[in-house]
């Protein structure tokens, strides 16, 4: 490195943005940021890019879960195939984070491949059933008794066809019209209005509209139409698709790094924590001070040294006391040799999918969420998948990890089990939100990521900090250079 | 050479470039891009990537060049950068022995996380600047034919080598290698 590319001399200069943690929601937010002319310092206290949404290599991936053994090749397969996410997620491919990479550009940095399949456990059928959510894969399944399947037809026939905007076109029925009021009634009423069984409401609610428990009943009706029509429209929103899931080749890590190549590109300035000349890491555990004026932020400091910024963002483990907990996710993270049972995708195993198993058929308040990713999206070598099972805690959060796992994840690690499990490990963790958004003390917390099973709450979360810090809400566009 | 044949097949390889700051790896792109050099180069070229194509016997190569957008200045290039990339070029400054020690760690990171069958080349830059020499060309050689990779001196001030290093690159590129996108445009 050349004597005058100290890290202290870099904090000295004037900058916009100074942003704690690489993970995907704040390298986003650089992202957007430099595009938009603001001069970011990035920094995390890892060595590798991602924060908690990173993807490790196998060994990083034990240390960890805490593992005393070692990954071992005549166990695993090729070690160096392997990229374990720790926070599992789809794009849904008509979501905004599709959105967003078309808008920024960053599309082009990655590759992606379709997901293979979408699953729902079904008590009914006693097993793991594909999401029949087009008239042809109703027709086919085994979820429905067959006046069934001829109602579910014409709730998604329907729900493809109206338009949210436009109210007039908000009438079904085909003998007799019926208005339905989706902005004020429920989703027990809209629901009862198409007498669909709860079955099938089980499905179209969490497996579709991904919801991860009851909510809906209670809220405006149209929620669940959006939510309906998005997954419609992602199953066919690129050629090819078997589900309306999108995931990057080698893990969802090359998200986060891909938007803090975008940052680069335009200006952004990156510190990890590695060596840096004569020095050790400098970026470790607990060494970032936010800086304060009348309560406002006007930087951070790093061991005596500091970066002057008009604002300061950050992933909720950067800022331990402006942040409280809400709620905590249990899960299973599995190096499985076999296909899970009822995964096939006519006569091949699906190498990616997702399952919901809808919280009120397995006795609970909360779904419970499976995600395999294997081989064909390069994160594992051949003949392995990697499982993830998660779920928010019901019961006591306390006492031995695989202990609540067991009680909490019962009907995912029992499909995982009879899967012959190279590896199991269980983790905990604490959703944590920020106490307040930021506007008067210009430190800007996003939310750690939830238990959804895609991204949709996640882009929420950063166009919404994007408007609170920029003033104005992002125009997406359909990319860098076009006119819309 | 810029412009392809009008027939034969194109094939577009993604070709990444790596090294210590300040060792001229955006002056070797802009060089061959653009046919360009500036003394004070900005540390990054403001493009995710550029593209340049190189016209081989019956074929035509299309690179898409990677630069590192100053990434590796605090040693935080992330490994996405040289994920699936074909072919890299690991730069060295021949006025500068740490940059070759680091150009040596960069062919070895490749070669643990690269694509396994990258094809490396390994470039001495700045052989305009032979007084003031810290590098032997023996040894960066001797380097190279150990670890099975291409060597070769280059000048972006002088253009020296430098379409020489992309030709040179560009022809042990098997057709095979040739990304299959799912575009999500």
């Amino acid at each position: 490195m050349a004597e005058d590319d100290t890290w202290q001399k870099a904090f000295g200069e004037k900058w916009d943005a100074i942003v704690l943690g690489t993970g995907l929601k704040e390298c986003l937010l650089s992202g957007l940021l430099s595009v938009a002319g603001k001069k970011v310092l990035h920094l995390d206290r890892n060595p590798y890019y991602g924060g908690a949404s990173a993807s490790l290599d196998v060994t990083q991936f034990f240390d960890k879960m805490g593992s005393s053994e070692k990954p071992v090749e005549a166990e695993l397969g090729k070690l160096r195939d392997y990229s374990i996410d720790l926070i599992p997620k789809f794009l849904m491919a008509g979501g905004n984070l599709v959105k967003v990479l078309i808008h920024t550009g960053v599309s082009n940095y990655i590759e992606f491949k379709p997901v293979d399949g979408s699953f729902v456990y079904s008590n009914k059928a006693g097993k793991v059933c594909k999401v029949p959510a087009t008239p042809e894969d109703a027709m086919k399944s085994s979820l429905m008794s067959m006046m069934e399947k001829t109602r579910m037809m014409q709730f998604t026939l329907w729900v493809s066809k109206v338009q949210l905007a436009d109210r007039k076109t908000w009438v079904a029925g085909t003998m007799t019209k019926k208005k339905l009021e989706l902005d004020t009634m429920t989703g027990k009423e809209f629901f009862k209005y198409w007498a669909l069984e709860q079955a099938t409401i089980d499905f179209l609610t969490h497996a579709c509209c991904l919801y991860l428990d009851e909510s809906y009943t209670e809220l405006p009706a149209i929620e669940i139409v959006k939510k309906m029509q998005l997954y419609l429209e992602s199953k066919t929103r690129f050629a090819g698709m078997t589900s309306p899931f999108l995931y990057p080749l080698y893990g969802l890590g090359e998200l986060p790094q891909a938007f803090a190549r975008l940052a680069a590109v335009h200006g952004g300035t990156y510190m990890l924590n590695h060596a840096m000349g004569d020095e050790g890491p400098v970026f470790g555990e607990g060494k970032f001070e936010v800086q304060y004026e009348a309560g406002v932020a006007t930087g951070i400091k790093v061991m005596d040294t500091v970066a002057n910024a008009s604002v300061v963002i950050g992933d909720p483990s950067y800022f331990p006391t402006l942040v409280k907990k809400q709620g905590a996710v249990v899960r299973c993270i599995a190096i499985v040799n076999a296909p899970l049972a009822s995964t096939n995708l006519g006569s091949e195993p699906a190498g990616s999918y997702q399952v919901i198993f809808p919280g009120s058929t397995i006795g609970r308040k909360n779904d419970l969420y499976l995600f395999c990713c294997s081989s064909p999206h390069k994160v594992a070598p051949a003949g392995k998948y990697i499982i993830f099972c998660s779920t928010i805690i019901e019961g006591p959060a306390t006492g031995a990890c695989e202990g609540i796992a067991q009680r909490e994840l019962a009907a995912g690690l029992e499909l995982i089990s009879a899967a012959s499990p190279a590896k199991m490990f269980y983790d905990m963790y604490d959703l944590m939100v920020p106490v307040e958004d930021g506007s008067q003390s210009k430190v800007y917390i996003s939310e750690s990521y939830d238990a959804t099973s895609h991204f949709e709450t996640t882009i929420t979360d950063v166009l919404a900090m994007y408007e609170r810090i920029v003033g104005e809400k992002l125009i997406l566009t359909s990319g860098p250079g076009s006119s819309e | 050479m810029a412009a392809p044949p009008a027939q034969g097949r194109v094939f577009q390889y993604k070709l990444v470039l790596l090294g210590d700051s300040a060792v001229g790896k955006s002056s070797l792109v802009l060089r061959f891009v653009r046919g360009q050099f500036f003394e004070y180069q900005e540390s990054t070229i403001g493009a995710a990537f550029l593209t340049q194509t190189v016209a081989l016997n019956e074929t035509t190569v299309k690179f898409e060049i990677w630069d590192t957008a100053g990434q590796e200045r605090y040693h935080s290039l992330a490994p996405m950068y040289y994920r699936g990339a074909a072919a890299a070029i690991v730069v060295y400054d021949i006025t500068n022995r740490d940059s070759f020690q680091r150009a040596k760690q960069w062919v070895k990171e490749l070669q643990r996380q690269g694509n396994p069958n990258i094809v490396i080349a390994l470039a001495g830059n700045k052989s305009d600047l032979n007084s003031k020499r810290k590098v032997e060309p023996e040894e960066a050689e001797s380097y190279a034919s150990d670890n099975g990779i291409f060597f070769m001196e280059t000048s972006a001030k002088t253009a020296t080598n430098v379409n020489e290093l992309f030709v040179a690159i560009g022809a042990p590129l098997p057709p095979a290698c040739q990304a299959v996108h799912f575009a999500v445009a």
